[in-house]
């Protein structure tokens, strides 16, 4: 996340419209209009991620990833409603749903590669960041819409943002006042230890925060996050996000791409944006989903 | 159905409970425990349609569930209008009869409508009947068919001594169905609940602990079961009703 063009002032105007578009669909949109805001990122990202990581892989293979990425979106967002109504007949349940479209992507692509192959040069690394892709962008993008259905509803909505801009304004101050120890200097030179403490206290407090002022007047939530959501959240929310952060700085350097795009002029692309709250969704999912229930 | 063991029930009623316990014990809203548990009312009612079973009545809604927070409510009653546009072809394709108990006056005017036009388009059904408790409460059912008697009475179209149990009977909801001879009520709870007071005086009581959208067709075989090796004795004693 350290796109400098267009200086910060385009970099200001552009978040702000971002965040003027974003904020009513999050707060009004329901399960469709999250869905549809969610589904849109999630095409810009897949196109994104095929620029870094598939971008000299044969023809046709955006074609391919986009169009297996929109069913595992569309099954991973109505996971938590019962499955894909369309596909019950066939698919009893979202995960017969998801089994089933992760096994015909993983034989499908690759069919892809070794038909389409010109010389077998990186096409086992196509087939290998095809499926990690699958995963990465409409998988976890798609588990987003899914926390509506959750006991809680709209309230989770709005954790792994909280989480990750806590993270990242926490990360970036405690980082410059007290930084001395480099986290992983191989992937990314400028985080520290004091950074990622740092934005793990402040994600904590940030939750804290957001449990104690939006909860009621702002946010329809059925099932207010308790102290123990918002420490549990906090600690391994942060943490995750700053891992979701390096991973995809860690695909970025494989490929030799600085930025994921130009979605957003002076943030860089889309997917360096969102890197984070990709694992903050991870994790406030297992936490609602597996986690929670099963505790006293 | 007179005293001992019978095969299969005439008329099965079934207390539908623990859609929320449900929900929350996979970390989802409740409503998405509403919704599982349609899926159970189709599964239930085919086995039931199957096994020869002459009526079945759903708990869907009592009285007392208006008090539910209003998203759950207008959510439950979302669920009946899409039910009852989603079940139209199977229920008249198999000759299934759809009734209601209840002042489903207080539904919206658009779930009334559709439950209405249904009744009215299964009503030669021969096949089950499908008798939906929406907005129901026993007591008020009992009191209504009371109300209706007494108003009998003081205009002189029937006698005190005409109210007997037969008439009290035929001016309850249910009047055209045999009553119960079995409940059953998931999701564990061992109550009532204000359910069919008064034609459950001698039904056959099964609870189970399994929720209601888990509740499918080999946990109706299990109530069945179990149902089947009760005596029914109606206070006689057990030998009077084995010979």
């Amino acid at each position: 996340m350290t796109a400098q063009q267009g200086g910060t002032k385009t970099r200001f105007i552009s978040g702000l419209i971002a965040f003027v578009v974003i904020l009513p669909v999050l707060l009004y949109g329901g399960f469709y209009g999250v869905g549809l805001l969610v589904l849109v990122a999630t095409g810009i990202s897949c196109r994104e991620f095929h620029g870094i990581a598939l971008s000299g892989a044969p023809r046709g293979t955006l074609a391919l990833f986009g169009t297996l990425s929109l069913f595992v979106f569309v099954i991973a967002a109505y996971s938590t409603a019962g499955g894909v109504p369309i596909f019950k007949p066939f698919l009893s349940g979202p995960a017969e749903q998801l089994l089933f479209i992760l096994l015909v992507s993983f034989c499908v692509s690759g069919a892809w590669f070794l038909v389409m192959a010109r010389t077998t040069e990186r096409l086992a690394d196509y087939w290998a960041s095809f499926i990690l892709g699958l995963v990465y962008v409409p998988l976890i993008l798609g588990l987003m819409p899914a926390l509506l259905h959750l006991d809680g509803g709209q309230g989770w909505l709005w954790v792994p943002l909280f989480i990750a801009w806590c993270g990242d304004i926490g990360g970036y101050f405690a980082g410059r006042a007290f930084g001395k120890r480099k986290l992983l200097p191989t992937i990314s030179p400028k985080k520290t230890w004091e950074g990622f403490a740092g934005g793990l206290a402040l994600a904590v407090f940030g939750l804290l925060l957001y449990r104690f002022v939006f909860y009621g007047p702002f946010i329809e939530a059925t099932r207010p996050l308790d102290l123990r959501d918002c420490v549990f959240l906090g600690v391994f929310g942060s943490a995750f996000a700053v891992l979701g952060d390096l991973a995809e700085s860690m695909i970025k350097r494989t490929h030799g791409v600085k930025d994921s795009g130009n979605f957003l002029p002076g943030h860089g692309g889309l997917l360096d944006r969102i890197d984070a709250v990709q694992f903050g969704i991870v994790v406030v999912f297992v936490w609602a989903v597996f986690v929670r229930p099963v505790l006293p | 159905m007179g005293p001992g063991t019978s095969a299969v029930p005439r008329h099965i009623a079934i207390i539908m409970d623990g859609n929320g316990r449900w929900a929350r014990s996979r970390g989802l809203a409740r409503v998405q425990g509403h919704a599982e548990g349609v899926n159970s009312v189709r599964t239930v009612t085919r086995a039931c349609r199957r096994l020869g079973v002459q009526a079945l009545t759903l708990y869907s809604f009592s009285t007392e569930n208006w008090g539910r927070p209003d998203g759950e409510v207008s959510a439950l009653m979302e669920l009946l209008a899409h039910y009852l546009e989603a079940e139209r072809d199977e229920i008249l394709s198999n000759g299934i009869r759809l009734t209601h108990c209840g002042e489903i006056e207080r539904l919206p005017d658009g779930v009334q409508k559709l439950l209405l036009d249904l009744e009215e388009q299964s009503k030669d059904g021969d096949g089950m009947v499908l008798n939906l408790a929406l907005s129901y409460g026993a007591r008020q059912e009992i009191l209504r068919a009371v109300r209706m008697l007494a108003a009998e009475v003081k205009s002189e179209r029937i006698t005190l001594d005409e109210i007997d149990e037969d008439l009290l009977s035929s001016s309850l909801y249910t009047a055209e169905l045999p009553d119960p001879d079995l409940v059953i009520r998931t999701g564990g709870e061992s109550r009532l609940s204000n359910f069919l007071l008064w034609q459950v005086a001698y039904s056959e009581f099964y609870v189970t602990t399994t929720s209601w959208p888990d509740f499918r067709e080999p946990d109706l075989q299990l109530a069945l079961d179990d149902f089947r090796g009760r005596q029914r004795r109606y206070g006689l004693t057990g030998q009077q009703v084995g010979s």
